[in-house]
């Protein structure tokens, strides 16, 4: 919709000015927020700050003083350690599958805060279908060495079998490894080829009718970006093919050796939280549309506490 | 409701038939033009009753066996008198004209029918010279625009020509061209109405107590009915201005038997823009955007008894972009194209038969088809040439949406006597709707629709009324209006009552009630404050029930010595069944289904209006002033709390004023007030989810608190015109010079966060207009 988007913005550019005006917005009390995703590989870390008057535009100021327990199942499981790190928290403890967990947040002058999240089994990936379209770039030559440019493109089929009769929410995102080769000198004033291995996130682009943001960028009719999710709307209960595209680009020393792909089944609060935030920073400024409210499951404070279970495939490209 | 439609039957016939009466009807018509005059009386000074003209200009009166004086008024008009001995069905064509005007003849409140004498309240005619008169934003007259000026009746955002009527959307309007209901009345984002005022005749707004007749919409009617062609001579008018040019021409094509009109409109902003992007890009990019429109009407009339009137218009605007870009490496050539384009517009064509089968009964019959289609396409061809080997890749994506219908009308009017006039008739429409469908065509082979289903529906309705002087002093519109909407197998009907009062008080002044029921089955979404052409009409389905409102108005109609015409009234309506997008959705996706996008509510809205309105005289015009409170309640937004409606206005005062101050010199001015508009503001803000990309960094979501809880700065400007004619030889021509917002009001367009000169945040105010003067000029022949 970017189109009629540009034509209004030129016009409004072209006839508007600014003035800048008082608005009486009343001052509240500053709420605790915290924004955490547990997943059962990870031990649960917790940023806790806190909220300011929407004029305020300093750094957001962190709570060091917080009390931050975890229940699972409503059973006290864990009191968080603070960590060196401004405003974090650190559990013993991994999250287990199956399970619900409560967080509880109290620090002086504040309401204390609490949110419920579940932690749903993991939806495994099944096969990974890869079909790859490499295109020479060009090529530089320094003497004889040369170093040739590619540009490989993949169209990714992610099959995965969804659980029936629930909603489901998932998201993809891909990583590649890479073994960087160089030459590099030795003590004595040689030379030699030594590697590097390092892992790189790649961007994914989906015109899949289950994305959940497609129609944000309906001029190219799909979604770009290094997460994207999508529900089972659908195919629920089905076993579907999630279908998305990577691109990358490497040269004859930089090739990618893996690319991983990882699946995470993502809770309902999760799903909602990304969806409404990106859809706030996407309307922020159009003057057409209506402001939209991130989802929030903080009781008495902001921010989103919910568990997703990941699932992950490596193939040799 | 069987009994009582037996019993209002039978007083009908058995009031007409005790005494010996005949029956004179006709057409009442402007003198030089033969156009109809819509809503003439028609009156016999010895038994003080009367009637008035239809759309057509057909009237009828039944009077007993006697000596009459027959008075022909209509506003702005001179009266014609015509006196004889009634013993037989007389047909009397009369014609009216205007020339008169200038020598100040007045009508007395007793001689024509006046704003306390009619049942029907709520309502509003704007003479089409008074709205050509006032002052037009870029000397575009428009309207839509004046409309705006009514009390009962805001504008949206700055410069747009939507109407909200007593609290309704602008999808709530039943804008009838000609009698076919038009779905998209903007150009140019709203900026300007589609409706050519050269070619309009005639322009009736009703804001309450409906009568039966209309249906379908259920907060305003806005009845605008085309000139019909000059019967006797050729005529042209046109103009120049700085947006666009117009011209219309029109004349008989046999004399008194054939006449046609033809108009038409283009804005030329791209073609003088054109050359000049060109140039700056060195040829590689165009942009432009045009929208034009085109009226056109042909009537012929058999006999005096039979007309037929064959009425189109069509209207499209287009907004496009076309980027071109080549490179040559001798080993490679490379050509690289996009165009990018985005449409929308309007055909609408009616097929009416009017035929006069006794003086007592007249039919119309309507044969309609009208389109309203949006869509937006991107196009690239990539050819590339690399060692004598040519490829091409080619993408196009394509979104479209529509509505498209066809409908069958009759309508009757029966007038037995002068204390009933009956109005009956039904009617259907078949619709198809599609509501946004996607086309991806990649490199010729591949081809794929995405998107909801066409949906068909049959939309029906009939109705019965009859506006009924029960004695001198009370006079009762009453009727039913049933309505009914088959969509995928699923039937709706609505039963809707109608009825609408006055009471004479005094010879001047009458207390006005009425209430009505209304439905309508298709629904508008949309996520802005303006007519863009995104929004998407859908219809009533299985799981989304028909829009429904009541609404009572009350009123008190006064008139002083038939110069001012005063009225007040106060209203109450609900609104239920109302659709908007879910909190975020602000586009319908093609992977989602537009029915899991939507949130279903209700309305209220309740105030009170004074209008004030001078229609004769050196100076005409009106004040308006409205006093009015408007909310919506939705279980799943603002956490399920009644909110302020965007265009929830306390206070909103029109003052439109025309002034003949010489003979070939008009002054008119147009001065607005209206309490700021509700907006929704960000109160705090706090982290979001941390997000590394490439670095981490601090995101900072907004919390908005309640939905359009804050109030932008109250808005208010003056508009000034002033026009110079001249008599040529060949005819008429008048330069116009306007002034829009002449004191360069900086009003506000909406509200964001930004930093002020010390670089602290704050919110910033975007105003869109500042004082912007035009002319044009424009020519009669």
């Amino acid at each position: 919709m970017k189109s009629y988007f540009y034509i209004i913005s030129l016009l409004v550019v072209l006839a508007s000015c600014e003035s800048v005006i008082d608005v009486d917005i009343p001052h509240e009390p500053p709420k605790l927020v915290v924004n955490t995703l547990i997943n059962p590989d990870s031990v649960i870390q917790v940023r806790i700050s806190q909220s300011q008057y929407i004029l305020d535009e300093s750094n957001f100021k962190k709570v060091n003083n917080a009390t931050v327990s975890i229940f699972e199942e409503g059973v006290l499981k864990e009191q968080l350690t603070k960590t060196q790190e401004d405003g974090v928290y650190i559990s013993q403890f991994k999250p287990q599958i199956g399970k619900s967990y409560t967080l509880t947040a109290e620090a002086p002058n504040f309401t204390s805060i609490e949110a419920t999240t579940f932690l749903d089994p993991k939806v495994p990936i099944e096969e990974i279908a890869l079909d790859s379209t490499i295109e020479v770039n060009g090529s530089f030559c320094v003497d004889d060495s040369c170093i040739t440019y590619y540009q490989v493109y993949y169209k990714v089929g992610l099959t995965l079998q969804d659980p029936g009769n629930e909603p489901n929410y998932y998201s993809t995102v891909a990583y590649v490894k890479r073994h960087y080769i160089y030459e590099t000198q030795n003590p004595d004033g040689s030379y030699r080829i030594d590697t590097l291995e390092y892992i790189e996130q790649l961007y994914l682009f989906s015109n899949d009718v289950s994305v959940a943001l497609a129609e944000f960028d309906l001029d190219g009719g799909g979604y770009w970006g290094e997460e994207i999710l999508f529900s089972d709307e659908t195919f629920d209960g089905q076993t579907y093919t999630f279908d998305f595209e990577i691109e990358s680009g490497f040269d004859s020393h930089n090739k990618a050796e893996e690319i991983i792909f990882v699946l995470k089944h993502l809770s309902e609060a999760q799903y909602e939280y990304q969806i409404s935030k990106e859809l706030q920073n996407w309307n922020d400024g159009n003057p057409f549309a209506e402001p939209v409210p991130v989802y929030n499951n903080i009781k008495n404070g902001f921010g989103i506490f919910a568990g997703y279970s990941a699932d992950t495939k490596v193939e040799k490209p | 409701m069987k009994q009582l439609f037996t019993q209002l039957l039978l007083f009908i016939f058995t009031s007409a038939a005790f005494a010996q009466n005949y029956t004179i009807s006709g057409y009442i018509k402007e003198q030089s033009s033969s156009e109809s005059l819509i809503g003439a009386n028609v009156f016999d000074k010895n038994t003080l009753r009367g009637s008035s003209s239809n759309t057509y200009g057909f009237y009828s009166l039944t009077l007993p066996s006697d000596t009459i004086t027959l008075i022909y008024s209509y506003v702005g008009y001179g009266p014609q008198v015509i006196k004889f001995y009634l013993d037989a069905d007389t047909t009397i064509n009369m014609e009216l004209s205007s020339n008169a005007l200038l020598e100040e003849i007045v009508i007395r409140a007793d001689e024509a029918e006046a704003i306390q004498e009619i049942t029907q309240m709520s309502a509003i005619s704007v003479p089409i010279e008074q709205i050509k008169s006032l002052p037009a934003f870029l000397g575009e007259v428009d309207v839509m625009k004046v409309l705006q000026l009514l009390p009962g009746v805001q504008s949206g955002s700055e410069g747009s020509s939507g109407l909200y009527v007593r609290g309704g959307g602008p999808e709530q309007n039943l804008i009838l061209l000609d009698g076919v209901p038009v779905y998209n009345a903007s150009h140019l984002f709203g900026f300007f109405s589609v409706f050519n005022p050269d070619a309009i005749n005639n322009v009736q707004l009703i804001k309450g107590g409906f009568p039966a007749r209309y249906g379908g919409r259920l907060s305003s009617v806005i009845d605008i009915s085309m000139k019909e062609g000059n019967m006797k001579e050729f005529h042209g008018e046109g103009s120049i201005g700085l947006v666009a040019s117009k011209l219309t021409l029109e004349g008989p094509i046999k004399k008194d038997k054939t006449s046609f009109i033809v108009s038409g409109r283009r804005t030329y902003i791209d073609l003088i823009a054109r050359p000049l992007i060109k140039a700056s890009t060195d040829g590689e990019e165009t942009v432009g955007y045009y929208f034009y429109d085109l009226n056109a009407k042909i009537n012929h009339k058999f006999s005096d008894k039979d007309r037929l009137y064959l009425s189109a218009y069509l209207g499209d605007d287009k907004g496009y972009s076309f980027y071109n870009d080549q490179y040559d490496y001798g080993s490679e050539i490379n050509n690289y194209e996009e165009e990018i384009s985005l449409r929308w517009g309007n055909i609408t064509s009616a097929l009416r038969w009017n035929h006069v089968y006794t003086p007592k009964l007249f039919s119309n019959v309507t044969l309609t088809y009208s389109r309203y289609r949006f869509d937006t396409r991107a196009e690239e061809t990539n050819k590339t040439i690399r060692n004598g080997e040519q490829t091409t890749e080619y993408f196009r994506w394509l979104y479209f949406s529509g509505i498209n219908d066809l409908a069958a009308k009759i309508d009757f009017d029966f007038i037995p006597s002068p204390n009933h006039y009956v109005r009956f008739g039904a009617n259907t429409i078949y619709h198809t709707f599609s509501p946004g469908a996607l086309n991806v065509k990649e490199n010729v082979v591949n081809e794929i629709t995405l998107g909801s289903d066409k949906t068909y529906a049959t939309e029906y309705a009939t109705y019965i009324e009859d506006d009924i002087e029960v004695n001198k002093w009370i006079k009762v519109n009453a009727g039913l209006h049933f309505s009914g909407f088959l969509v995928n197998g699923k039937s709706y009907t609505s039963l809707q009552p109608r009825i609408s009062s006055r009471f004479l008080l005094s010879e001047n002044m009458s207390l006005k009630a009425s209430y009505v029921k209304m439905a309508q089955f298709i629904h508008l979404l949309t996520n802005s404050g303006i007519g863009l052409p995104t929004d998407l009409w859908v219809p009533t389905t299985e799981k989304i029930k028909p829009q429904q409102a009541h609404q009572v108005a009350l009123g008190l109609a006064r008139n002083f010595d038939g110069k001012y015409e005063v009225s007040i009234e106060g209203y109450y309506k609900t609104m239920d069944n109302l659709l908007e997008y879910k909190e975020g959705a602000s586009f319908v996706g093609i992977g989602s289904e537009w029915q899991n996008k939507v949130e279903v509510g209700d309305g209220r809205s309740y105030g009170g209006e004074l209008l004030i309105q001078k229609k004769e005289g050196k100076t005409t015009g009106w004040l308006g002033y409205t006093l009015s409170w408007t909310n919506r309640q939705f279980d799943n937004l603002n956490f399920g709390k009644r909110f302020p409606y965007k265009f929830d206005r306390r206070h909103d005062l029109s003052l439109a004023l025309v002034h003949h101050w010489k003979s070939h010199i008009d002054l008119s001015l147009a001065w607005v007030y209206g309490t700021g508009n509700a907006v929704t503001l960000p109160r705090a803000s706090y982290l979001g989810l941390e997000q590394y990309s490439g670095g981490f960094y601090e995101d900072e979501t907004y919390y908005y608190g309640e939905r359009n809880s804050f109030r932008m700065k109250d808005y208010h400007r003056l508009d000034l015109s002033i026009a110079f004619r001249k008599q040529k030889k060949w005819g008429e021509r008048t330069w116009t010079f306007g002034i829009y917002n002449t004191y360069s009001r900086r009003n506000p367009f909406y509200l964001d966060l930004g930093y002020d000169d010390n670089g602290d945040r704050t919110f910033v105010q975007y105003s869109l207009f500042p004082v912007i003067p035009s002319f044009s000029y424009s020519f009669k022949f």
